[in-house]
């Protein structure tokens, strides 16, 4: 396991984690404001790195890609705009403003992306578990055994096919034959897994399932700095999302880019937003750091 | 038919209760009636009473605290995806509150030592892990009764031990009931304090387990090969024993050494102060096995135990030319075989080297992991190695990915896997393609031998089939294949049932005649005998018994130490991916200390040589008579 695992956002509780990716992504939706935008790619990708360590490079690289690709698109469908960079196919203009547009929509494309595979990192199917089984208990457990199912009959279609190579069935050469052997594998399956779903039921029943008044294992605890970091994600998120409101990140695009005046306000909203982009990576950097210092102790 | 008749038996609080009986016996059903949600359908007399009152005024949320169940397969009774979820389960559906939760979690987790897989995906556990899973997820809604429902049949032997000396900690240290169907009798006879016996349903004996192990035996029960093997070899010497029955091998070591002793006893104070058989454990032992021989001179004994090794040794080499007499040739052969499933991976096999003569019956052992499951697979050619060669019936197996060698067949672990049609007639007609392509090769051959179907049973011929390799009426021929094997295997009642019906030994068998419609002249087997009861054992070993005198070459994975002992010709023992031991299955199980039978174990430094009930009480006898 990654040492990121141990202390950084994946230590959070579920619901301050996803109370965080809520707020990043949502930011990401209301401010279109290439600057803003530029701050929270570089952060979401920060923190898959983190997260993932190299092998989420060949992700980031891609998504910066697919940015590139439409921003610079962007242009050749979009024509309004008032300077005018060059000129193709007969007179059409390609327009900075279209671009800058394009640039805009990239980066919420690019965000959106890094973030949702940090958020699958992080809120793993045991975490949603404890996130919505106290809410929904019996939608949970639907969902976990439909879960086991999937894993269970990817092993036995493999158990299966082997089973019957190893008696020299199976092994058509004609489309119409293997259709038909994939047929009679699936129908085995499929009977086994009736078979063992009569056992599960009656576990199920034998450990009580169905009486009245369930309640919920919670296997990860609410901490005190699970509530002061859910009060710093959920303040600093506020004050971006209001300036927001308020228009301080306000953009326009057509017929001219033109940002809203600089103010306090913007001001205060930046430094916020990159304080929210920070935390969970200094919440990372301080658990290693405190760790190495233990470690070094014991 | 009733499936249980006037069966009457009380449990009392805190005891130790076996259920034992043949498969199909009723065992289940009477478990099953002991627990509401879990009754089968049908009309029932008489009742079942739990705590003083009828079962069925017994609230359900109070019989599923209060009464826990754990069934057969493991893997199936898991209900999530994580450890701590399963054990939290049974709770979560009892409305325990969340900090009570917490607790009973940590210290049912605790007690069974899977804190440290507490947090893993349930997938990721071994089948044995899966079962003690199963077992602490009831025991966390702290049931007064447990019932076990045959818990260890998909379990190899060591995961069993483990499982059942669990099951023996929750009655001794926490004082639940436990009543348990179970038929490793030799394991559970001795943590039992009373056995009940069932044949078709009905009550055959009852009591303490050393009564009833008498009784089994003198009704000559087909239980009785399943009894602790110390008991069997006291009863078969002494009758009924004026002695305790032993049942554990620490017993049948004090009840063996009592028994040579007294026959020698006139002797003993002479070894005693012979100078040699005085200074430690060694020379005791030669002393012990001197004893055996009865020889009444210390200058005598070194030359009558080498005597006695001389003989068994002359023994085995008779046995394995035996074998190569048998047929000149090696069904199968693994020359340093190299393997790894994936390049990232660790080898499975490191320079495993095998030859198994044809004809023989060959028996692979070794413990979880160590890579027996790929080596069949490796000579089925489905997987390949990427170093050593294998040869399959003289023919090398080659290419990269390996289409199956015609002439090998492989019965799986789980017989189910090669179920996929409605009828059993059917999952056998699917055969008669492969049947055919097999036909050719063995046409070609020049022994007359092989165009003749000889089918024995137990050493009887039962039928011969001519196969008129060249005749038009290959249809007829087919028929008449299918129909012999279907004898052999003992499927002719059957043929019209859903095979995932029949019982686990039944689905066995149909499985097994699958496996022959291929034709195979090498026929692998992995576990055959993993969820079978000591009889069906008996008559597996008979069928493949006949199989080897009709010149098949068979290749068993097994864990299964009695059985290899009692049956395999020859025995090698994988492990770390390699073969560490190689012999005939005497000489291999006498060199082994711990990876060897009870009556061994029983015997060891006092009898030489003995790996059977039998021999042991061979060896008895002999004591007696010199």
């Amino acid at each position: 396991m990654l040492v990121s695992n141990q202390f950084g956002i994946s230590a959070w509780h579920p619901a301050v984690a996803l109370g965080y990716f809520a707020a990043v992504l949502a930011i990401g939706f209301v401010v279109d404001n290439p600057l803003f935008q530029v701050l929270g790619v570089v952060g979401a990708a920060a923190l898959l790195l983190v997260l993932d360590g190299v092998r989420a490079a060949r992700l980031v690289a891609g998504a910066l890609g697919l940015a590139v690709l439409v921003a610079l698109v962007n242009p050749l469908f979009n024509t309004r705009g008032e300077t005018v960079l060059f000129t193709w196919w007969g007179g059409r203009p390609y327009t900075l403003e279209a671009l800058v547009a394009g640039v805009s929509t990239a980066l919420m494309l690019a965000q959106t992306l890094l973030w949702f595979a940090s958020l699958s990192l992080v809120l793993t199917p045991d975490k949603l578990m404890v996130l919505f089984g106290r809410w929904a208990p019996s939608l949970t457990l639907v969902l976990t055994l439909s879960l086991r199912l999937v894993t269970s009959l990817r092993r036995k279609v493999a158990r299966v096919a082997q089973a019957r190579a190893g008696v020299g069935l199976g092994g058509g050469a004609s489309l119409g034959l293997r259709v038909r052997e994939g047929g009679l594998v699936l129908g085995s399956v499929t009977a086994a897994a009736f078979e063992d779903g009569v056992i599960t039921a009656d576990s199920m029943k034998s450990r009580g399932f169905g009486l009245p008044g369930r309640t919920c294992y919670q296997v990860v605890r609410f901490r005190g700095a699970d509530g002061l970091l859910a009060g710093i994600v959920a303040a600093l998120a506020a004050v971006v999302l209001a300036a927001a409101a308020l228009g301080a990140l306000a953009v326009s695009f057509f017929p001219e880019v033109v940002f809203a005046p600089v103010g306090s306000l913007s001001v205060c909203a930046g430094i916020c937003y990159w304080l929210l982009i920070c935390t969970p990576l200094a919440w990372q950097g301080a658990g290693v750091i405190r760790w190495r210092s233990i470690a070094s102790s014991i | 038919m009733a499936a249980l008749r006037d069966v009457t038996f009380e449990v009392s609080s805190g005891s130790f209760t076996v259920l034992a009986g043949a498969s199909g016996c009723g065992k289940t059903t009477l478990l099953r009636l002991m627990k509401s949600a879990l009754a089968p359908h049908g009309a029932l007399e008489g009742g079942v009473f739990f705590d003083g009152r009828l079962l069925g005024e017994v609230p359900a949320c109070e019989q599923a605290a209060r009464i826990g169940f754990v069934m057969q397969i493991p893997e199936a009774q898991l209900v999530s995806t994580t450890v701590w979820h399963e054990l939290a389960f049974g709770l979560e559906n009892l409305g325990v509150a969340p900090a009570e939760m917490r607790l009973r979690v940590a210290e049912m987790a605790g007690f069974f030592g899977i804190e440290p897989w507490f947090r893993r995906s349930a997938d990721e556990l071994s089948g044995g892990q899966k079962q003690l899973l199963n077992l602490a997820a009831v025991m966390a809604m702290h049931p007064d009764v447990l019932l076990l429902d045959e818990p260890t049949a998909q379990l190899d032997p060591i995961a069993a031990s483990d499982f059942l000396g669990a099951v023996a900690k929750i009655n001794r240290e926490l004082g639940c009931t436990v009543v348990m169907a179970e038929h490793r009798l030799d394991e559970v006879f001795p943590l039992a304090d009373q056995v009940i016996v069932l044949d078709e349903g009905q009550l055959v004996a009852q009591g303490e387990p050393r009564r009833v192990t008498q009784a089994l035996w003198e009704q000559g029960s087909a239980l009785a090969p399943s009894l602790p093997a110390p008991a069997q070899v006291a009863l078969a010497v002494e009758g009924d024993g004026g002695r305790e029955l032993p049942l554990t091998v620490r017993e049948g070591r004090g009840w063996l050494r009592d028994r040579l002793g007294e026959e020698t006893r006139s002797v003993e104070g002479a070894a005693i102060t012979s100078p040699e058989s005085c200074c430690g454990a060694l020379s005791a032992e030669a002393a012990n096995k001197a004893d055996t021989d009865g020889a009444p001179c210390s200058s005598e004994r070194p030359k009558a135990v080498r005597g006695r090794s001389d003989a068994s040794s002359c023994d085995s080499v008779m046995l394995a030319e035996g074998v190569r007499t048998a047929s000149d040739k090696a069904a199968l052969e693994l020359t340093d075989l190299w393997f790894r499933y994936d390049r990232e991976e660790g080898d499975v096999l490191r320079g495993a080297s095998l030859t198994v003569p044809a004809g023989s019956l060959f028996a692979l052992m070794g413990g979880n992991g160590a890579g027996k499951s790929t080596l069949l697979r490796l000579a089925t050619g489905s997987l390949c190695p990427y170093r050593g060669q294998v040869n399959v019936l003289g023919a090398k197996v080659g290419g990269r990915r390996g289409r199956a060698v015609p002439g090998v067949a492989l019965l799986p672990q789980d017989p189910r896997s090669l179920f996929a049609h409605d009828t059993v007639a059917r999952e056998l007609e699917e055969m008669r393609l492969v049947w055919e392509t097999a036909k050719a090769p063995a046409a070609e051959e020049p022994t007359g031998k092989a165009s003749k179907v000889t089918l024995m049973l137990g050493g009887k011929v039962l039928r011969e089939a001519s196969e008129a390799t060249s005749a038009p009426s290959g249809g007829a021929a087919w028929e008449a294949y299918r129909q012999a094997i279907a004898v052999q295997c003992g499927i002719e009642s059957l043929m019209e049932s859903h095979p995932f019906d029949l019982s686990g030994g039944e689905q066995q068998r149909v499985a097994l005649a699958k496996v022959l419609l291929a034709r195979p002249r090498l026929l692998l087997l992995d576990e055959p005998t993993k969820s079978l009861d000591g009889a069906r054992k008996e008559s597996l070993a008979e069928l493949l018994r006949s199989l080897t005198a009709q010149g098949i070459t068979v290749l068993m994975v097994s864990h299964d130490v009695e059985f290899c002992a009692r049956h395999a010709d020859r025995v090698a023992l994988l492990f770390d991916g390699e073969i560490v031991s190689e012999g005939a299955s005497l000489t291999f199980f006498a060199a082994n200390s711990f990876y060897t039978t009870a009556a061994n174990r029983m015997s060891r430094g006092l009898l030489p040589d003995c790996i059977t009930v039998d021999d042991v009480v061979r060896g008895c006898g002999e004591g007696r008579t010199s």
